[in-house]
């Protein structure tokens, strides 16, 4: 990959002199080291991944996989194949090649904007001082996560909540967070 | 080296952005972007999800280099790009119909496409609307689309429309199925915050067959194709839906060539066949998210997520924090949460 010079716009409303500025971008001291990411990318990471068969299925079905097979980041909380299981007959409804449209919205609700690790999330947190950090999704709204313990919980704006359910995938492209439920209410349906 | 555009030139350019965008707040990002390698006469800042009407991330036509190759082959609703140039991003490839079929309102042929000629004729600019007036800049929506249900195209969806039944398939005649839970625009997220004229809160409304469609006594009458569904590869794109470009920038980034080659609509962008305006891969999502220098970091972004390639440089600090969104890195005053730099990342 070329990387070209990135442009950069300082607001004089910053007051902060040019050298300052790019002093404060250059010369940061990383807190800590970021975890060393797959070659391989998020799309790639994901379908080879024991326990997200579904999710890898469904974003090969819905096409959105090309969307992380790319250079634009991108984080997915990727629930678990238990996660789905949760929804009973609806995951059913969901998988139905005639519904692809409503996976494509599930998906997208589970999407953030960029590289986030769980160390990153835990060091917002921590930032934050207990109280809990939000994150966009590429649905429009957000999703806030907290941490009891060692729990790391995400809940989606529709009240969805979903465990951190084991150990992310990092990718060139993007970090895949597998979760134990999926992130937007789907009410369980008998009648796929 | 890092090029800056700094201190008077910031503010001025900020200032005419935001001169330019007399709305504001939501639905208004879109009539003063200036395009280019900086993001100086990006109009609003907050968010405008407008189905494709609101937002515009630049207004120039062309321009850009880099730009990718679709093979030229006519005809059909398939796959049949290649060469999307270096960045690899979005491989043109079917959805695995192994896992999902296409829909079956969106296998048209190209005599669809002949629709928007006879009955769409007349476009209107959805940012003039809002008294830009920049009739180059943004998406248009087809004369379709009714005044106050901006998002929804009035007509019949374009499978339906050929079999001349009304608009009515046997399926969403009221009684023959149970209404569930997708049949609601709220799930879709489609309401007022992003689809801002819209009267969503009222209407009979129900999926169908890739899209979310509104019946009226006598069948549909409204319809929206939805990600996934009838927007998804290998399905013609709609030809009621029209566009203009990105910004150079962000077709460097993306790495969707010219504007023939991709179409940008809720907040995802497409990569078409030129010849044929089949869709050949879902290449992105976006946030939709434009800031500038001096706005305050809004919520949502509490969490540092700046791509992999760029932690060393642009790590948060006790000066600093970095935040990533549509391609560009935002530097944030930790304290005041103002946003000091804004960084774009062609790679």
């Amino acid at each position: 990959m070329i990387r070209r010079p990135p442009a950069i716009i300082v607001g004089a409303l910053a007051l902060l002199p040019l050298a300052a500025c790019n002093k404060a971008a250059d010369s940061a001291t990383p807190a800590a080291t970021a975890a060393q990411a797959s070659a391989a990318t998020l799309a790639s990471a994901i379908g080879g991944a024991p326990g997200l068969t579904t999710v890898a299925a469904a974003l090969k079905g819905t096409g959105l996989a090309t969307v992380f097979d790319g250079t634009a980041p991108y984080t997915l909380l990727a629930p678990d194949d238990d996660a789905f299981g949760k929804l009973g007959g609806s995951a059913a409804m969901l998988k139905a090649p005639e519904n692809g449209a409503a996976m494509a919205a599930v998906l997208k609700a589970h999407v953030l904007p960029g590289y986030v690790t769980v160390a990153d999330i835990n060091a917002a947190l921590k930032a934050a001082q207990g109280k809990p950090v939000r994150m966009k999704t590429m649905a429009g709204d957000e999703v806030t996560f907290t941490r009891i313990g060692e729990v790391l919980t995400a809940t989606a704006a529709d009240g969805s909540s979903a465990k951190v359910s084991g150990s992310a995938l990092t990718a060139s492209n993007g970090v895949a967070i597998p979760i134990d439920t999926v992130l937007k209410k789907v009410p369980k349906t008998s009648t796929p | 080296m890092l090029r800056f555009l700094t201190g008077a030139a910031a503010i001025a350019l900020a200032a005419s952005a935001l001169s330019a965008d007399p709305g504001g707040g939501k639905g208004g990002g879109g009539g003063g972007n200036g395009g280019g390698k900086s993001h100086e006469a990006q109009g609003g800042g907050e968010k405008a999800h407008g189905n494709g009407g609101g937002k515009s991330h630049g207004e120039q036509s062309g321009g850009g280099g880099g730009f990718d190759k679709h093979a030229k082959q006519g005809g059909g609703g398939k796959d049949r790009s290649s060469d999307y140039g270096a960045r690899g991003n979005d491989k043109p490839v079917k959805a695995d119909r192994d896992f999902y079929k296409p829909a079956k309102a969106a296998k048209q042929d190209g005599k669809d496409r002949g629709v928007r000629g006879k009955d769409y004729a007349v476009s209107r600019d959805i940012v003039g609307d809002r008294g830009r007036g920049d009739r180059t800049s943004g998406w248009r929506w087809g004369d379709s689309v009714p005044q106050g249900t901006r998002g929804l195209i009035r007509g019949c969806p374009p499978g339906l429309a050929k079999k001349n039944n009304g608009c009515l398939p046997p399926g969403l005649a009221r009684g023959a199925r149970v209404a569930t839970f997708y049949d609601s625009p709220s799930w879709w997220n489609f309401d007022d915050r992003w689809h801002d004229s819209a009267d969503w809160s009222n209407g009979d409304y129900s999926y169908y067959d890739g899209y979310l469609v509104r019946s009226g006594a006598s069948g549909i009458d409204s319809w929206l194709p939805l990600l996934g569904g009838a927007l998804a590869p290998g399905n013609l794109w709609p030809s009621q839906y029209e566009t203009n470009s990105l910004s150079p920038y962000y077709q460097d980034y993306y790495g969707v060539g010219q504007p023939e080659g991709y179409r940008y609509y809720d907040d995802t962008l497409y990569r078409v066949d030129p010849q044929s305006n089949a869709i050949t891969a879902i290449t992105a999502l976006l946030t939709g998210d434009r800031f500038q220098v001096g706005q305050r970091m809004p919520q949502g972004y509490d969490v540092y997520n700046v791509p992999t390639s760029y932690r060393d440089q642009y790590r948060d600090g006790p000066n600093a924090d970095y935040r990533y969104s549509d391609g560009t890195i935002y530097q944030v005053d930790p304290t005041t949460q103002l946003i000091q730099t804004v960084i774009e990342l062609l790679t």
